[in-house]
């Protein structure tokens, strides 16, 4: 009998430091531990004491790829709490900074992270070396998105504009029109970007995990909206925590989740999963001729989901903008309530959950933040254990090698979630 | 001059001394020299620094240096090539990574300086510490002997 550990002291293209460690007994993989070592970040403790107004501004500081994410699942809870609905056009606003995020966001992913994975190149140098063309194509997607971050945010990355109860300032018509001809652009490339990526070559995996992403009745859901499962579970964010739960793991500085007692995935396959049918048409049939069906449960084939939604959501944002009418106010009083808020919100790696309690001059006496990551370090680690145990066969380097792509296309973000990678592998 | 030259102030002027970059940034702003653009770029995004840089004759990035045992005030001259690797930044994307993705791409400045001062407190804050600070006209002066160097400026 054979025994291998197999180590990764250090991930690489994926958001944050983490490690893995893998030991398997001859033909059996006794442990597979996602190793979150990037210490605690304390924001939830940073929270207490604060304003209820400084949440967005304290969280955006969370994640430099998704800050709009924080800042959005923060104010949906605040606002919530305190019965304010900031009015259509705010919410417009927001949506459209959000569509920002993720352009930015999936474009960096689709292009740095996770294509050379598909093209066996070390990283996204090396595909910018090999395909100038295509990588210049991904650079002007995330501009795209940066730019619409910049003008409605006031800046890229930790937007300063956004407030609770909506902006500080409400760009003005000309600014927004400005958006339209680099938007135009991007969605030729968002195309473009989905015909590319579904012609790479797709392991046949299928997970089996049940999927939670929010739903909106009226639209495919990424500000706000309500919580769906994959199983037809359907609640609101309130009831978020009577069916989630954070446990400790010794190996992680974040925290697990489970939902209803059971390992889960939240993300691009879920969103897609549960919300495809609320694409757009032109999204819709770049989906279908990609090959994605109605549901998505292959993790290989994330990056073409996240494709997709790219073209969404510049589409959504060429409409937004079309449509903008610059707000009489930038902005709604909210005032302060005693009690607990909950919000949620699609972060580009899935939903984002944020849960608030104000004493009655506003002040924050607990806050708790569920990043996507953390909700899904089970179902990783449950596909890196699949995954192991299906290709023992091969040697150390080309297994360790298949379990960083196996984590890459989860997309994690450990710095979200430590509240992350070095890879050991023990073969006993 | 032929070619235009960027002085790229990097850093986080939230960090005590990662914000001497854009200090001297601003500074060399201040000259208002003819052809030579001043940038500050506090983010860790590469394409604002290939942005910054592309199609300049010259280009100077100013960034601070975590170094071990740490002398303060201390400025290295370095250029592509140099014995740097691309892991010990303070940016998630290394300056080096950059460079390397720049030239790929063909949007390398022609000629590439990086003028890096090593830092004593990193911690959260804002204002230079007194070391650093006190070698700031001395970093000013070798920034702006570097555009001097550039062809056609006098």
């Amino acid at each position: 009998m054979t025994d291998r550990q197999l180590s990764v002291s250090a991930l690489a293209r994926v958001e944050g430091e983490g490690a893995l460690r893998i030991a398997v007994a001859g033909q059996q993989v006794t442990a597979v531990e996602l190793r979150i070592y990037e210490p605690p970040r304390f924001f939830e403790a940073f929270l207490r004491g604060r304003s209820y107004t400084e949440v967005s501004d304290i969280t955006s500081r969370i994640c430099g790829i998704c800050p709009v994410a924080y800042q959005t699942s923060a104010w949906n809870a605040i606002e919530d709490l305190c019965g304010i609905d900031p009015g259509a056009d705010i919410v417009a606003l927001r949506r459209l900074l959000y569509c920002g995020e993720w352009i930015s966001s999936h474009a960096l992913h689709i292009y740095l992270l996770h294509a050379p994975d598909f093209l066996g190149l070390p990283d996204g140098i090396a595909l910018a070396s090999a395909h100038r063309d295509i990588m210049e194509r991904g650079l002007r997607l995330k501009k795209a998105g940066n730019t619409i971050l910049e003008t409605v945010g006031g800046r890229a990355i930790h937007p300063v504009n956004p407030r609770l109860g909506g902006f500080h300032r409400a760009p003005t018509d000309a600014e927004l029109k400005a958006l339209e001809d680099p938007l135009r652009r991007a969605l030729q490339d968002a195309l473009e970007t989905v015909r590319w990526v579904s012609t790479f070559d797709f392991p046949d995996v299928e997970l089996e995990d049940e999927l939670l992403a929010v739903h909106h009745p009226d639209h495919y859901a990424i500000e706000s909206g309500q919580i769906a499962t994959s199983r037809g579970l359907g609640f609101t964010a309130r009831g978020f925590a009577e069916h989630v739960e954070e446990h400790q793991v010794p190996h992680s500085t974040a925290l697990h989740a489970t939902l209803d007692g059971a390992r889960y995935l939240t993300g691009p396959l879920a969103r897609y999963s549960i919300n495809s049918s609320q694409l757009s048409p032109l999204a819709r049939q770049a989906a279908d001729e990609a090959g994605l069906g109605a549901t998505c449960h292959n993790p290989y084939r994330s990056i073409v989901v996240r494709s997709v939604e790219t073209v969404y959501a510049v589409e959504e944002a060429l409409r937004l903008v079309g449509a903008y009418r610059r707000p009489g106010r930038p902005s709604v009083e909210v005032p302060a309530v005693a009690g607990t808020g909950h919000g949620v919100s699609e972060a580009p790696r899935g939903l984002l959950y944020h849960r608030y309690r104000l004493d009655p001059d506003g002040v924050i006496e607990s806050a708790t933040i569920i990043p996507p990551t953390s909700q899904n370090q089970a179902a990783i680690e449950a596909d890196l254990r699949r995954t192991v145990s299906d290709h023992l066969h091969l040697d150390d380097a080309a297994l360790t090698s298949l379990c960083e792509r196996t984590i890459r296309n989860h997309d994690p973000c450990i710095s979200c979630a430590a509240h992350f990678l070095d890879l050991t592998m023990e073969r006993a | 001059m032929s070619a235009a030259t960027v002085v790229i102030g990097l850093g986080n002027r939230f960090r005590h001394d990662d914000g001497i970059g854009p200090v001297i940034a601003e500074l060399v702003g201040t000259h208002r020299m003819p052809g030579v653009t001043a940038v500050c770029v506090g983010d860790t995004d590469p394409t604002r620094l290939m942005e910054a840089w592309a199609g300049a004759g010259l280009a100077v990035v100013v960034d601070a240096a975590r170094c071990r045992p740490p002398h303060p005030g201390r400025i290295h001259r370095l250029l592509p090539g140099s014995a740097v690797t691309g892991t010990a930044s303070t940016h998630h994307f290394s300056v080096p990574d950059t460079l390397r993705l720049s030239a790929a791409l063909g949007t390398s400045p022609g000629r590439l300086v990086v003028l890096a001062v090593e830092a004593g407190d990193l911690s959260p804050g804002i204002g230079l510490s007194p070391r650093v600070a006190e070698a700031v006209p001395r970093l000013l002066a070798r920034v702006l002997a570097e555009i001097r160097s550039a062809p056609g400026v006098a």
